[in-house]
């Protein structure tokens, strides 16, 4: 078959509008990059220019601390800010690490997940480290323990200090998308490593496991399943834990990158219509997440179906309720806060707010105080 | 009646039971129900299931293995209840027993 005129004339034509839109949207991103690095971007991290190796790189400056309690609002524009950076910047790009002088164990997770995240967008970039020696002692050796060094393929390993005895030591973050029985066992098997046994280990394991299979029936379930299989290497869950020996109290957490329960819970049509017309002025995440876990509403589920959605207030709330002694669980999907806590003696205390900034995905953290010592109570 | 078959869940299943789907799992509750629980209860003999030498069990696992027993498999609660027994031999895993027994009467009433 001969390729006429007509068919040379729209494949020109054709050649000639792709090269007009890459030429757009490089300028989309130009004037957006202008525009971060005049700090004029909301909802990110400040970013400088900074000459490293003989070489100018956009460079994100995180906060002094991170802290998803004490500065929420500047730890989740860091994060947002790496995965924008991510996206955009092709990958080239710095984040000054020497900045940073205290990490607590959930923003530590969601950091490391973020660079997860980003090695597996840009297989064949290695993130490197530069300067590590200069980071913050205790810093550098959280995100070792936390495995931030073999995320990023480092070789040599950047020294690491021993810790203090009544330091936290945290435990290296496991990944997956399937099989959560193996990792919850291994992340129990490392906290019993580190100094005593947890009492009750099979509430954790049920905590643990119906948080991780949260993330595969519900948080990344997208409609269109060509779009699914292709972002199928990020449809991940991250699980770690810290553990401090001295006070006897051990943090576990649990997070994802999808859609965040608030989001995927069903929805009656009026709210839809509501929402259609306010658009970002009404928010109801944290109300969401509180009838997820209320043992009084019927049980919620993105499927809709009756025998489904126990496993939040069963498993992940189940933890914590199960306990006499001091324990909390917090959660946190999209722009809802969801807050559970009891202490020995005391009734149970829920508490729900919408956040400033909005956590891209569900972040889930149990935190046991006298683990190894627990008292369960049998209702 | 025929004879009664024990089904000790860490032993002929996993350790590590988690997980609604085959999707999630390959140690599903569903998987368990399909391969095992399912095949031996249509033995016609009652079917004894150990609950001990596991790492614990998710809502999503036991509502999948058992519910489904009524919702998927067919069986009827008072079938059920004269074939099924669980064991638990343990503080720990004992919670669950009455779990799965409350699973069971839900799928089976078709009430949440």
């Amino acid at each position: 078959m001969r390729k006429n005129k007509s068919w040379k004339a729209s494949a020109i034509s054709r050649r000639r509008d792709a090269k007009r839109c890459t030429r757009i949207l490089t300028k989309k991103k130009r004037d957006l990059y202008k525009a971060w690095l005049r700090g004029e971007l909301s909802q990110h991290a400040p970013m400088v220019l900074q000459t490293t190796l003989n070489r100018e790189y956009p460079t994100i400056v995180p906060p002094a601390h991170l802290d998803l309690e004490a500065n929420y609002t500047a730890t989740i524009d860091l994060i947002r800010s790496i995965r924008h950076a991510a996206e955009t910047l092709s990958g080239q790009f710095l984040v000054d690490f020497k900045n940073i002088q205290k990490m607590s164990p959930a923003a530590t997770l969601l950091l490391v997940a973020e660079c997860d995240r980003w090695r597996q967008r840009t297989p064949k970039r290695r993130l490197s480290i530069i300067d590590a020696e200069k980071w913050d002692p205790g810093v550098r050796r959280r995100l070792g323990e936390m495995g931030f060094f073999e995320v990023l393929e480092c070789k040599p390993l950047p020294p690491r200090e021993a810790p203090n005895s009544t330091d936290d030591r945290f435990i290296k973050f496991l990944t997956g998308s399937r099989n959560p029985g193996d990792s919850a066992k291994d992340l129990r098997a490392k906290i019993d490593d580190l100094g005593p046994k947890i009492a009750d280990h099979h509430l954790l394991y049920d905590g643990l496991v119906e948080a991780m299979t949260n993330t595969h029936q519900h948080a990344y379930k997208q409609k269109n399943k060509r779009r699914q299989k292709k972002h199928s290497t990020l449809q991940r869950w991250w699980i770690s834990a810290s553990v401090n020996t001295s006070s006897n109290q051990m943090t576990v957490m649990a997070l994802d990158h999808g859609h965040g329960i608030a989001r995927t819970l069903p929805r009656n049509q009026n709210w839809w219509h509501y929402q259609t017309l306010l658009g970002r002025f009404i928010n109801d995440d944290a109300r969401r997440l509180v009838v997820a876990f209320d043992e009084s509403s019927q049980p919620a589920s993105s499927t809709g179906l009756a025998h489904r959605g126990k496993g939040l207030r069963e498993n992940v709330k189940g933890y914590v309720s199960s306990h006499d002694s001091a324990a909390k669980l917090t959660v946190i999907s999209n722009k809802g806060l969801y807050k559970y806590s009891q202490d020995s003696g005391s009734a149970p205390v829920t508490t729900s707010k919408i956040l400033e900034r909005e956590l891209p995905g569900t972040f889930i953290q149990w935190v046991i105080k006298d683990y190894s010592n627990e008292r369960i109570r049998v209702s | 009646m025929n004879a009664s078959a024990l089904v000790d869940i860490g032993r002929d299943f996993s350790r590590v039971p988690a997980g609604r789907h085959v999707a999630e799992s390959d140690f599903s509750g569903e998987a368990f129900r399909e391969k095992i629980l399912i095949p031996k209860l249509r033995q016609g003999g009652t079917v004894e299931v150990l609950l001990d030498n596991t790492e614990g069990y998710g809502s999503s696992f036991l509502e999948e293995a058992f519910g489904g027993l009524v919702r998927v498999g067919g069986f009827s609660y008072e079938y059920l209840k004269l074939h099924l027994i669980i064991v638990a031999n343990s503080t720990a895993t004992n919670r669950y027993s009455a779990k799965i027994w409350e699973y069971i009467k839900e799928a089976g009433s078709g009430k949440p």
